[in-house]
């Protein structure tokens, strides 16, 4: 069992990463627009890579079988699908020097929305009996309160773009939204519970998405976003807490199974 | 007779783990362990264990996992022991 000790020392650490990020990408910010460019581009390799690694180490642990196995293949799935998505708008930009929105990349981006809902869904399934109507209700209030405000700064600030971006920009608050409805259900539901810090740092990163995706759509408007900008420290935000969630989950189910010689003894 | 009871309600317990993760099943026999110094089969006796364990794992939501539990053991819950365990793993 993660000791008392360790799950404050794993929040530090969470806090530092997320200090460091920002402050990273505000020193290149302050450096010069190129380096931001260039250095926001290539961070965004690692930390999308890490809770890729994450999760396919947690897929692996939890095999095929049961709910939660399926769940973590398809975290996996909605996690290598936007590092693939970050790696297109990486050659996009610095190799082939064009514009990464609309691009190929948010197809990407896009395909990990379901993949994402259906880990949701399968992680939830063994507690249905727990998801009152009532939860139901609270998280879909939840979704559109945070949907009202994006949506409108989204669609409201888009005059100058063409109809396809603003359209596409659309498409992630309300994305974001329906992946808040079960992020809100599974901090309820495992309040108190050790699986709850996973549900926590999911729920804070979906939110943190959609004020990038807000933000990411807001600036456009004026064409002052560019990969660099402040607001890419909130994608990288999210990418990092997912990955904290990911990796507190994998200590909760790290038993000591393998310090028994004879597993069949514990049953 | 006893035996097979416990028997069939060890084998609720497991398969209800299993359906939710093979993980869990693991954290679950381990913590048993660790805690209680009791394995899977001592469960019939001391159903709050694993509720214990179970309500660290997953908190209040553990509720959901002990209804599955009890859904298993349906046709038999009008045996006494049986309907006692039921009785002492929903509290």
């Amino acid at each position: 069992m993660q000791t008392r000790l360790e799950k404050i020392l794993s929040q530090r650490f969470l806090l530092f990463s997320l200090v460091s990020t920002g402050l990273a990408i505000l020193i290149a910010e302050y450096i010069g627009k190129e380096t931001a460019i260039v250095f926001t581009n290539w961070i965004f390799v690692p930390i999308p890579g890490a809770m890729l690694v994450l999760a396919i180490i947690s897929a692996k642990k939890h095999g095929r079988t049961g709910d939660h196995g399926k769940a973590w293949i398809a975290f996996a799935i909605f996690a290598a699908s936007w590092f693939i998505a970050e790696q297109v708008w990486l050659v996009e930009e610095l190799f082939y020097h064009e514009k990464p929105f609309p691009s190929a990349a948010d197809f990407f981006y896009i395909v990990g929305y379901p993949a994402y809902f259906i880990f949701a869904m399968l992680y939830l399934k063994p507690f249905k009996n727990m998801i009152t109507k009532k939860l139901i209700v609270f998280a879909s209030l939840v979704a559109v309160a945070v949907l009202i405000p994006s949506m409108y700064w989204t669609l409201e600030s888009s005059t100058d773009e063409d109809q396809f971006s603003i359209i596409l920009g659309a498409v992630y608050p309300v994305c974001d939204s329906i992946v808040l409805i079960p992020a809100v259900i599974g901090m309820r539901l495992f309040f108190g519970g050790q699986v709850n810090f996973l549900w926590a740092l999911m729920l804070v990163g979906i939110l943190v998405e959609v004020i990038a995706d807000t933000g990411f759509q807001y600036f456009s408007l004026d064409d002052s976003m560019y990969t660099g900008h402040p607001v890419d420290i909130l994608f990288l935000w999210s990418y990092i807490l997912f990955a904290f969630g990911i990796y507190d989950n994998i200590k909760v189910f790290n038993s000591k199974m393998n310090s028994y010689k004879n597993k069949e003894e514990l049953r | 007779m006893i035996e097979a009871r416990k028997a069939l309600v060890v084998m609720a317990i497991e398969k209800t783990l299993l359906e939710v993760g093979r993980p869990t099943y693991h954290e679950v026999l381990t913590k048993l362990k660790e805690d209680y110094n009791c394995y899977l089969s001592d469960c019939y006796e001391n159903p709050e264990y694993l509720s214990n364990v179970l309500k660290e794992l997953y908190g209040q939501s553990r509720l959901a996992i002990i209804a599955s539990i009890k859904k298993y053991l349906d046709e038999l819950s009008t045996q006494e022991d049986i309907a006692n365990f039921i009785i002492k793993i929903s509290e």
